[in-house]
């Protein structure tokens, strides 16, 4: 298997002196096309900062995020962007839709910021797989939690990005709810064969996955 | 400090932000009503202390007052103080251009016109009289106090002047000469009552009457005004015999139409500061439920988060008020200073005495009223903006801010939402922008109401154009017409009828004035004295003196005309016939009321020493600039000539090449210079005094627009500031999601034409709409000489200009203040 995204000794740090917090410590990970992995850690690990990272959404200290070959912080604000939108998709503890836009236009989101034709019959078959084919038109403020979630890894599936990173999906919900989310997320992204790596605190949620990676105080200790 | 206060101040210190935005918004309150008023009743009360040094104590002047009805004035209870000034005759020169009008006073008419001799004292005995050295030089007397100088003047009686004599008189005293006196070469040397009765027959004497009117304390300057109206009819006085003093009144009574005006400026600076500082509180209260239902979760009580709420808005009103007040009193002042050494008074003795009030420090320009009205209403504005955010935050519950995701409002939930099934950036501000409907109409209101003002008050400026009021008075670039005087028996020559028979505006010197440099045409009008009426006069002599002018407009004259027609038309046949008259509807409204188009009537016109008359027909009525068709009646000039057989060429409208104006006013002026009853008026002359009169009107009007852009400006920042603060996190998802800053700029970009478009939009139609019922409005009450429709295209543009310039610049630092954050932080935003 052809290794996807890998960190070359990755370094971010807050603050300096007696307050410096060693986010990142020379963290040097590899994740493989198509396997599920699960960050876990305490909380103030530094697990959401390296997945920060490894989306591109903060730049660190020293080191290299790099995927499929590239070295993404050798992109400039503009290409990371443009990168961040067609490689990666984003999943978030509290969902982050935009109230403005009904469920469908949520999850096109990402083609229409690329100025891509919508593929149709791909996001509609996504959007029966995640169950919400009846509600396209409703707004997110009418949506239960379980629904939101499922409509933001709708979203994070619909440009079909090779890596999906997912910051505790599932941090907000209830646990039936949170088992049926992660299934549907797994089921997914075997699918459209994606790559995912999701924070999680859950070891239940942790045992679903490929393989457990354990980080504490900004190093990846397993 | 309790835990209120200090929860208060740490929110101070944690929305930053927000309060600056507040501050300003405040600071910028306190300041409009600071220095608004510091500037209009510093102006105001500079102006009063010179009008008291220097003017009249008394409230008006009746004109043209016979000998009986001011010895009735005297006993009559209506007046405090009656004072009486007669013109008894005037120094005679022999030149035109000097006038000396030799005056009496009685002892209060001398008090009240606050007389001062440089030396000497006034004339008891009828051979006595106060000159002024400049009077003298002109008339060619040489002479000091106890000097006996010989005199020849000309007895006036009824306005007419008389045979020439001469008087020995002995100075008895000396007056200073105010510069415009030697300049226009005007005096006024005074002879005592008995000098009058001797020359003036008993019941011919023509008074002025200065006079105070008796229990007028306490009443408006409109009352005092009417009064005087009211009793100057009862003695059967003419309106354009009655003069009220208004500096005075203004200075020393209130002026209703005044201060309303002021009190209606300053509830608009109120309204906008409310709507401003409410907007923003509104806005950020959003983001801050989840705050304020922790604080009820653990427990604390509506009345303490409203308490909350409180404290904070007035922590940041505490530093603001003081600093906009303190600016506004500065920038008040300064504006004062400015405003009087420019000197815009249309009286330049006033305006130099206000420059000395001020230069000594005798006017107290900083009024304890104006900081405490500034500062209570200032704080009241933000209480007012407060009451609502303070009950909104009252109301959250603690489930509420659990349950709160952002975006929901009211009770009314829209569920679903049509949508698009393509997405861009465009659409994405559609959606945005449509999310809260009423939010974004109102905003585009409450940034159009400014710019709604803006665009009218911008209107009546351009309508108040110093161009169109000086063609009121010249048509072209040079105007020669004919100087005369009636009434005077030393001059007979220079009486219209007399001129008519010799006329000197002749072919030969019109051609000579052709022949100048760059005189490109000459328009010729006729004019002569006459009367319409409805009903044919016996006898063919007439008083002359109740004539009024008749014009002779040529073909070009006629058909400029046109576009003036208000009724009837100028092809009515009888104008083809030379029967034909025009007037215009003012003068039908005041003379001849009841008069309509069509009516046969009866023209009578003076023609040398002969008066005509004929039967004419009222063609049209024409609302028209005077100097087109006159102040009374036209008709085709050769229709007029035919009436007449002498000579009655009046005016020369005279167009030169551009550039070529003064030369050519030179030369005309050196070629009519020796006829003595032909005067000359230039285009840049007469609009260099209509600038003049209209400056100080434009100022106050700019500065108006002025108040209102910067209010507006105000508004936009605050608006699209507002609107990137609360979706910070919205924005920051989004950009993680892979928008990338480009389009985030492109995006806020077109959120800001959308409101600018919004806010042009409504300021420049409504704005339009409502200054153009302005100028009508004007137009119809005749203020300011408004008479032609101008749109305020350079304002226009300008608001415009920078609108789109404002909008460009926040959407440029909101992206650079937007930068500073990291992503994670904007994502994290509010959480």
């Amino acid at each position: 298997m052809e290794t996807i995204l890998k960190t070359v000794d990755l370094v971010k740090y807050y603050g300096d002196g007696e307050s410096q917090v060693k986010a990142i410590d020379h963290t040097s990970i590899e994740v493989e096309n198509g396997e599920f992995v699960a960050i876990v850690g305490r909380s103030g690990s530094g697990k959401s900062t390296l997945l920060h990272m490894l989306g591109g959404l903060d730049r660190p200290d020293s080191g290299e995020v790099i995927i499929g070959g590239k070295n993404i912080f050798s992109l400039k604000d503009e290409q990371l962007a443009v990168f961040r939108r067609r490689k990666i998709g984003f999943i978030f503890q509290d969902y982050n839709l935009i109230p403005a836009l009904n469920v469908w236009e949520n999850i096109i989101l990402p083609l229409g910021l690329d100025g891509k034709k919508v593929n149709k019959d791909f996001v509609m078959d996504i959007v029966k797989n995640i169950g919400l084919a009846e509600k396209l038109k409703s707004l997110p403020s009418t949506l239960s939690g379980g629904q939101k979630q499922r409509v933001a890894i709708a979203r994070a599936l619909a440009f079909r990005p090779a890596i999906i990173l997912a910051d505790e999906p599932t941090g907000n919900l209830d646990s039936k709810t949170e088992m049926e989310v992660i299934s549907l997320l797994k089921t997914c992204v075997s699918k459209y064969a994606q790559t995912l790596v999701m924070i999680t605190h859950d070891e239940t949620i942790a045992q679903m996955a490929d393989r457990v990676m354990i980080i504490e105080d900004g190093k990846v200790v397993r | 400090m309790n835990i209120i206060t200090t929860t208060a101040l740490a929110n101070l210190k944690k929305n930053k932000s927000r309060n600056i935005l507040i501050g300003i918004a405040i600071l910028l309150t306190a300041f409009l009503l600071t220095m608004l008023p510091t500037t209009v009743m510093g102006q105001m009360s500079l102006r009063f202390q010179a009008v008291s040094k220097l003017y009249s104590p008394v409230h008006g002047v009746y004109r043209n007052v016979d000998e009986e009805s001011a010895a009735q004035m005297s006993r009559d209870e209506t007046f405090e103080t009656v004072g009486l000034r007669e013109q008894a005759g005037r120094m005679y020169s022999g030149d035109r251009h000097i006038t000396a009008v030799m005056m009496v006073y009685d002892e209060t008419a001398r008090k009240l016109s606050k007389i001062v001799l440089k030396e000497g004292t006034f004339p008891k005995k009828a051979d006595e009289i106060v000159v002024s050295s400049g009077c003298l030089k002109a008339m060619g007397l040489k002479g000091g106090v106890g000097d006996r100088i010989k005199v020849p003047y000309q007895p006036m009686r009824k306005g007419k002047l008389l045979k020439a004599a001469e008087k020995e008189f002995t100075i008895t005293g000396m007056t200073e000469d105010a510069p415009e006196s030697l300049e226009k070469g005007f005096y006024a040397p005074m002879v005592s009552e008995a000098f009058a009765k001797e020359i003036i027959p008993e019941g011919e004497h023509t008074y002025e009457v200065y006079f105070q009117l008796r229990a007028v304390e306490g009443m408006v300057t409109e009352e005092i005004e009417e009064r005087i109206k009211l009793t100057g009819e009862r003695y059967g006085l003419t309106e354009g015999d009655i003069a009220e003093n208004s500096e005075y009144l203004l200075a020393n009574y209130v002026d209703v139409a005044l201060y309303t005006g002021l009190g209606a400026l300053l509830a608009l600076i109120v309204l906008a500061g409310i709507l401003t500082i409410y907007s923003i509180y509104y806005v950020s209260m959003l983001d801050k439920i989840q705050e304020y239902g922790r604080l009820r979760a653990i427990g604390a009580t509506r009345r303490q988060i409203r308490r909350i709420v409180f404290r904070e808005g007035f922590a940041v009103a505490a530093i603001a008020v003081p600093a906009g007040i303190i600016l506004g009193l500065i920038s008040g002042i300064l504006l004062i200073k400015a405003l009087v050494n420019v000197s815009l008074s249309s009286d330049p003795v006033l305006g130099e005495e206000m420059k000395v009030i001020l230069a000594n420090g005798e006017a107290s320009l900083v009024k304890w009223w104006i900081i405490a009205f500034a500062a209570a209403v200032s704080l009241l504005t933000v209480y007012v903006s407060l009451l609502r955010p303070m009950h909104k935050a009252g109301r959250i519950t603690a489930i509420q801010a659990l349950r709160y995701q952002g975006g929901q409002k009211g009770k009314k939930k829209r569920r679903d939402r049509k949508g698009y099934d393509e997405l861009s950036i465009p659409r994405l501000t559609a959606s945005n922008l449509g999310r809260n409907k009423r939010r974004t109409a109102v905003t585009i209101m409450a940034l159009g109401v400014t710019g709604v003002l803006f665009v009218a008050a911008a209107t009546l400026c351009s309508c108040m154009n110093a161009e169109d009021i000086t063609r009121n008075d010249i048509r072209r670039d040079i105007k020669v017409c004919i100087d005369s005087e009636m009434d005077d028996e030393m001059h007979p020559e220079w009486a219209l009828s007399a001129i008519q028979q010799n006329n000197p505006m002749t072919e030969e010197l019109r051609s000579k004035v052709g022949g100048i440099d760059g005189v490109t045409s000459i328009e010729t009008s006729l004019l002569t004295q006459g009367k319409l009426s409805d009903e044919k006069e016996e006898g063919e002599k007439s008083e002359t003196d109740e004539l009024c002018d008749i014009k002779g407009l040529d073909a070009a004259s006629m058909k400029e005309l046109e576009q003036y027609i208000t009724d009837g038309s100028l092809d009515d046949p009888s104008l083809k016939e030379g029967t034909g008259v025009i007037v215009s509807p003012s003068t039908m409204k005041e003379m001849h009321a009841g008069w309509k188009v069509g009516d046969r009537l009866f023209l009578k016109v003076m023609d040398g020493r002969e008066i005509r008359q004929r039967e004419v027909v009222l063609a049209a009525t024409a609302e028209a600039p005077p100097s087109l068709m006159g102040y009374y009646a036209a008709m085709p000039k050769d229709a007029l000539q035919k009436l007449c057989s002498s000579d009655i060429t009046y005016l020369w409208d005279i167009s030169v090449e551009k550039g070529k104006e003064d030369a050519a006013a030179k030369e005309v002026e050196e070629l009519i210079s020796d006829v003595e009853i032909l005067q000359m008026e230039t285009f840049r002359e007469i609009n260099k005094q209509s600038e003049n009169a209209i400056r100080l009107v434009l100022l106050g009007c700019y500065g108006l627009l002025s108040v209102f852009g910067l209010i507006g400006i105000l508004n936009l920042i605050n608006t699209m500031i507002n609107s990137v603060h609360v979706r910070k996190k919205e924005l920051g998802m989004l950009q993680a999601i892979g928008m990338s800053g480009r389009q985030t700029v492109y995006m806020l970009q077109l959120e800001g034409i959308f409101y600018t478009a919004g806010t042009l939009a409504v300021s420049l139609g409504l704005g339009s709409i409502l200054g153009y019922a302005a100028y009508l409005w004007a137009k119809d009450g005749g203020i300011m000489s408004i008479r032609v429709y101008h749109y305020p295209v350079i304002p226009a543009v300008c608001l415009t200009v920078i609108v789109l310039a404002v909008q460009i610049l926040i959407t440029y630092f909101v992206n650079m203040n937007f930068k500073k954050l990291s992503l994670i932080d904007r994502i994290r935003f509010a959480e």
